[in-house]
């Protein structure tokens, strides 16, 4: 019996979050099954060595000029060779991009079952179960997949292993004759550097969609001033809008940011917003539902409206 | 590498292209009860799933520069045939062409792999050179229905883009694939394809309110599970994940404190807490 978890690189750099699907596949492991890493791309031998000092029985590494980007076409070919070889009862991967758009069509491809953005994995009577959530965070449900099954897994739900005596790395040669690349990728485009480093803010006053309009940001910039050394930050939907610059967004998609305050201003809590800021040191949350998701990891919650309390808290701040 | 294409249906120059539109619980501001594994939606408001209102925009845009026509599917259970014809409604008062609704209690009940196989079969009929769909539904949040679709069809997909470029009349793309930490992937890809839109594309239009109207006189053609062409082996096949049990996430950081009072109270409480730790200079 095996579990194979699939490594995440780009551009011969290895996502973090490869190493903590290595813990998860060992915890859920049963006794004596073997943990295999596949790690693919085009030149990432380096990459292979490095995951095999982090916990899994063995590596098995797809290098090729087919691999150098990440495209479905060639990834599910190297998967399918795979699971025909290892006969994983899981496949496990994480969440990512990367991991919404390789792992459903696999499922599609192979009939296994799969489920996406995993927490507390465990293995019993054939059968994977996991636990994920559902509406935004107000609910949480636990399910059964029968095996073999496909999951990708939350980031930060698993804790990597510490660096240990490496495990074997296999190279494996797979034949891509015949195989098309249906789409084609030419390359990547990063952000542009901004005014205003909201990774290294001491505080970070963050709004959300709840701010309603553009015209309403003067109020949160106004507040933003009244505290030293606060800068503003926002939600994805506030940068979608194009209400704040780029580089001013929190979450995933956005900065990952561990000020030692984060203040919440009308933000509901998705987990893709949780992953850029729950590692802060104190969470303030203002939010008028007393359900939402922010206030699971908040460390102080006021439940009420911002455009009530905002105003309130800058006259008070102003106050000696 | 080329891209090589599976042969283009033919629709002339016209574009066909399909949106994927699910009708939503709205949660807002709500408390929730729990019925047989799932909140009870039976007092809730069902609105279109944000993310493929950002889809239907896109198609809409397709439609306006080559010509040819949108067709809005959404699927559920008979208890959300209301929300499902607004949300349909919504998208005909916004510019869809038209509207096909798979009604049927035994889709509300079935994983996401056999639901995929489900809009498969009805697609396959239709022949989209292009179909769009949501990244993630709100309610399920699992990002798996898209690329699940275009498996089944056998077209390729492209996930999350947060930018589109017709080339070669529409029929091809270049994308922008949103990644983390803000990159943004840039591919090429040929129709027919599906493609999931990321938040952030486009602004979704607002539909006038003569169309509103207008919208309400036009016919929804709707389907049971049969007339889609799907084989009945298929979805038992298919119909893998279960849920065990579902219910209200356990406050985890139950230590927050939650401040009581009037703006100004909590807003005094908040400030004293914060010196208190040293947060805030004076
Ligand atoms: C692949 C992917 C990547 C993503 N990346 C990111 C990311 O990097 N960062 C990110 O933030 N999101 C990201 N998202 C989007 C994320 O899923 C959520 O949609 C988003 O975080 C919601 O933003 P919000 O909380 O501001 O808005 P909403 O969810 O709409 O919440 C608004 C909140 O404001 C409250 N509110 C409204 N009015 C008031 C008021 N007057 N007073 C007080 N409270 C009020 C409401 O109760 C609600 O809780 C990503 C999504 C995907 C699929
Ligand atoms: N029942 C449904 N009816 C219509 N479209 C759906 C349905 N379920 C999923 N979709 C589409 O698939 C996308 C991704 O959903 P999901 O995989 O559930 O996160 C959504 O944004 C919709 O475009």
């Amino acid at each position: 019996m095996t579990m194979l978890v699939v490594c995440e690189q780009r551009q011969g750099e290895l996502k973090d979050v490869s190493l903590e699907m290595i813990a998860a596949a060992r915890k859920t492991a049963s006794e004596g099954e073997k943990v295999i890493a596949l790690v693919m791309g085009s030149g990432v031998e380096k990459v292979a060595q490095f995951v095999a000092a982090h916990g899994p029985d063995e590596v098995v590494l797809v290098d090729r000029s087919e691999l150098l980007y990440y495209t479905y076409d060639a990834y599910k070919h190297v998967l399918l060779n795979a699971i025909r070889e290892a006969r994983p009862e899981v496949v496990l991967s994480s969440y990512t991009s990367q991991g919404m758009d390789l792992f459903p069509g696999l499922a599609a491809s192979t009939g296994m079952a799969m489920l996406s953005d995993c927490v507390n994995l465990s293995k019993k009577e054939g059968a994977l179960s996991a636990t994920r959530q559902l509406y935004g965070g107000k609910i949480e449900a636990n399910y059964s997949l029968p095996l073999p099954c496909i999951v990708t897994v939350r980031q930060g739900a698993y804790t990597a292993l510490p660096p240990q005596t490496p495990a074997p790395v296999r190279k494996e040669e797979v034949d891509f004759a015949g195989v098309e690349l249906r789409t084609k990728v030419s390359g990547y485009e990063t952000p542009p550097k901004e005014d205003v480093d909201i990774e290294k803010a001491k505080i970070v006053v963050s709004v959300g969609r709840g701010i309603e309009k553009k015209e309403n940001l003067p109020v949160f910039e106004e507040l933003v001033k009244s505290i030293d050394g606060a800068v503003l930050a926002g939600s994805r939907p506030i940068i979608d809008n194009g209400w704040l610059p780029k580089g001013r967004q929190v979450g995933v998609s956005g900065k990952t940011v561990r000020p030692k305050l984060y203040v919440a201003l009308g933000i509901s809590g998705a987990i893709q917003h949780l992953s850029g800021m729950s590692g802060s040191e104190l969470i303030v949350a203002v939010n008028k539902d007393r359900d939402a998701p922010i206030f699971k990891v908040a460390n102080i919650g006021v439940v009420d409206d911002i455009f009530k309390f905002v105003p309130a808290l800058i006259s008070e701040l102003k106050k000696n | 590498m080329v891209i090589n294409r599976t042969p283009v249906s033919c629709h002339g120059d016209l574009l066909k292209i399909a949106v994927l539109a699910k009708a939503v619980p709205d949660v807002k501001n709500v408390r929730l009860t729990m019925k047989e594994n799932d909140i009870d939606t039976a007092d809730l408001n069902f609105l279109i799933n944000e993310q493929d209102s950002y889809a239907l925009e896109e198609g809409l845009k397709l439609k306006e520069k080559f010509g040819g026509e949108v067709i809005v599917i959404t699927a559920g259970g008979e208890s959300r045939r209301k929300g499902m014809t607004q949300v349909v409604r919504e998208c005909y008062a916004k510019g869809a062409d038209r509207g096909i609704m798979i009604v049927d209690e035994a889709f509300q009940k079935l994983d996401d792999l056999a639901r995929a196989r489900v809009f498969s079969s009805l697609l396959m009929q239709e022949k989209p050179d292009v179909v769009i769909c949501g990244s993630q539904s709100f309610d399920t949040a699992t990002s798996r229905m898209g690329p699940m679709v275009a498996e089944f069809m056998g077209i390729p997909h492209a996930s999350l883009i947060t930018g589109l470029e017709p080339l070669e009349g529409g029929k091809a793309f270049r994308l922008s694939r949103d990644l983390e930490q803000g990159v943004q992937e840039i591919l090429q890809i040929g129709a027919p394809c599906l493609l999931t839109t990321q938040t952030g594309i486009n602004t979704p239009r607002y539909a006038a309110l003569s169309k509103i109207i207008m919208a309400t006189r036009k016919e929804i053609r709707t389907v049971s599970l049969p007339e889609t062409g799907v084989a009945q082996g298929d979805i038992g096949k298919l119909d893998l994940v279960k849920v065990v049990s579902a219910g209200f996430p356990e406050e985890k950081a139950s230590n927050v404190l939650i401040l009581k009072g009037t703006p100004d109270e909590e807003a005094a409480q908040l400030v004293r807490s914060l010196r208190e730790k040293g947060l805030l200079q004076r």
